[in-house]
């Protein structure tokens, strides 16, 4: 059976606290997730108290303020603070999305900050993702493509042919979708998921790739595919406003219509 | 390590969608019609084979009907079964747009989703109404 | 490298995918129909509920569409179902029960709806 509930050593007690807020200035609650492996404690959450008027505009700002100001121990992935890297995915007032991207004024008072969802964690912010990787790799995101290109040199495309695939490769795989998506809660280790189904239709739209068949072929399956139940969630919580239900909704009719069986290259 | 890596909290924090509010309805609703579609079989069983035990059944419910609590239960019951096929019947029209490929935009599906509540919710309405009008006359 | 890593044992989800479809259409039709056929006698009714819907449903017409609509709700159910408790059902062997006894329940009630009206078509 599901479980819907947390199991009990993933229940989270509360927390320490800790402030650094000068009178007078303009505070910012931030309650945290914390958890670490080097001790046998349970998840906890924790509470740090901000100046703001010293902190950039940005959840992630505000993280960094408190690994550097309040709490060097705290645990998180970043690279770009600019929403390209995909690093810092978490779940921030309760929808997941990029620290980088998520203003810190778009939250009504306390932020919220969890790791993805249903996910293994690692160390506080840090989820264990190698499993979302591997589903990547099952898709096989590379160009397969038996011919040489006609000039010897380079495979071109039309711009019609690039824009069947727009949308699709701008997708940084930071996970908020896949772990945004209650299919992907109860059937992670079978259900690819939207980030991984979106991969899949970017290389069936690439007009230089020759394995659509092949690749619908492998996707044609209940569990890989048909636990999307177009919840729509991951397209909802999408940082960068790309709509992966769309995209699995394209396999499904690429497949009711019976692409996977017809030879040859059916793509507009 | 010790103890097994932990599962960060899912459900208990997520934020309710109404994307995902509408998906676990259209669960909800159909699992409801599962249940009350076997009492139109039954009915019908009634019918073909035991006359007079449909008779009684009618009756039966008149009897509650005239009671004011079973008339209550017999309100809710009715109206839990007429909004579970109404909104089973709309959001199923919306699921076949999405299955042509038609309405995965953002304001689409929240434009269909609040189309689906309100349909459901007008239909409902005239379906109770016609539904105690017939009760009414007999 | 390629190919290997794909090979898993799968089940094709697009028979399931189009049963689902077919069955709502059909269903969007009849009860279409339905809702109109009902409005027509609920009219001015002076019989007893029973007797009127014994009438009603013996006339052919009537009793071919309610059949069906009954055989194509239960079959829809029953697709339902098996995707929900694939959904939340894991242990193998409790999720084969669960499926046995969804296709029970459907299958049941249909049988007993196609019955009866046949009956009732047949003369009561």
């Amino acid at each position: 059976m599901v479980q819907l509930r947390l199991p009990p050593q993933s229940r989270v007690r509360q927390g320490r606290v800790h402030n650094r807020v000068p009178k007078g200035a303009r505070k910012g609650v931030f309650l945290v997730y914390r958890y670490d492996p080097d001790k046998d404690a349970p998840p906890r959450l924790d509470r740090y108290e901000l100046d703001l008027d010293s902190c950039g505009p940005m959840v992630l700002d505000a993280l960094i303020k408190i690994k550097n100001e309040l709490d060097s121990t705290l645990t998180f992935r970043r690279s770009c603070r600019e929403g390209i890297c995909g690093s810092c995915a978490m779940n921030i007032d309760g929808t997941n999305t990029l620290a980088c991207l998520k203003p810190i004024e778009e939250v009504e008072e306390t932020v919220k900050i969890y790791p993805l969802p249903h996910m293994a964690v690692v160390k506080d912010l840090v989820p264990d993702l190698s499993g979302f990787y591997e589903q990547y790799r099952s898709i096989e995101p590379w160009l397969k493509n038996a011919t040489k290109p006609s000039d010897g040199r380079e495979r071109l495309q039309s711009p019609a042919q690039h824009d069947a695939m727009e949308g699709t490769y701008e997708c940084v795989l930071c996970a908020c979708c896949s772990t945004a998506c209650p299919s992907y809660w109860w059937n992670g280790d079978k259900f690819l998921g939207p980030a991984i189904l979106l991969q899949a239709y970017r290389w069936i739209a690439d007009s230089r790739d020759s394995h659509t068949r092949e690749r619908l072929q492998a996707l044609d399956d209940t569990f890989k595919l048909y636990r999307c139940h177009t919840i729509m969630n991951c397209t909802k919580t999408c940082p960068k406003h790309l709509n992966p239900a769309r995209a699995i909704g394209a396999i499904k009719q690429m497949l009711a219509r019976g692409m996977h069986k017809k030879r040859g290259t059916d793509k507009q | 390590m010790a103890t097994p890596r932990p599962l960060s909290p899912h459900m208990q924090i997520y934020r309710p969608q109404m994307t995902s509010l509408m998906s676990i309805s259209h669960r909800v609703t159909g699992l409801s019609l599962l249940v009350f579609a076997p009492v139109v079989s039954l009915f019908l069983f009634l019918l073909a084979f035991m006359p007079s035990g449909a008779g009684d059944v009618v009756g039966w419910v008149v009897v509650l009907g005239s009671n004011a609590w079973g008339a209550v239960v017999l309100f809710i019951v009715s109206l839990v079964a007429i909004w579970s096929l109404f909104f089973h019947l709309f959001n199923g029209l919306r699921y076949m747009l999405w299955s042509m490929g038609w309405g995965f935009g953002l304001t689409q599906a929240m434009i269909s989703g609040w189309f689906v509540l309100i349909a459901t919710s007008t239909a409902s309405v005239i379906a109770m109404r016609s539904l105690l009008v017939a009760y009414g006359g007999w | 490298m390629g190919g290997g890593r794909m090979v898993q044992q799968r089940i094709s989800g697009i028979g399931h995918w189009w049963q689902q479809r077919l069955t709502a259409v059909a269903l969007v039709v009849l009860i279409g129909w339905l809702f109109i056929a009902l409005s027509t006698v609920a009219g001015g009714v002076s019989s007893p509920l029973h007797e009127v819907a014994k009438n009603w449903v013996m006339r052919p017409f009537n009793g071919l569409c309610l059949a069906l609509m009954l055989v194509m709700a239960f079959w829809h159910g029953y697709l339902g179902l098996g995707t929900i408790i694939d959904d939340y059902v894991h242990g193998d062997a409790l999720n084969r029960v669960c499926h046995r006894l969804a296709w029970l329940w459907c299958v049941t009630f249909a049988g007993l709806s196609v019955v009866s009206i046949g009956f009732l078509y047949g003369g009561g």
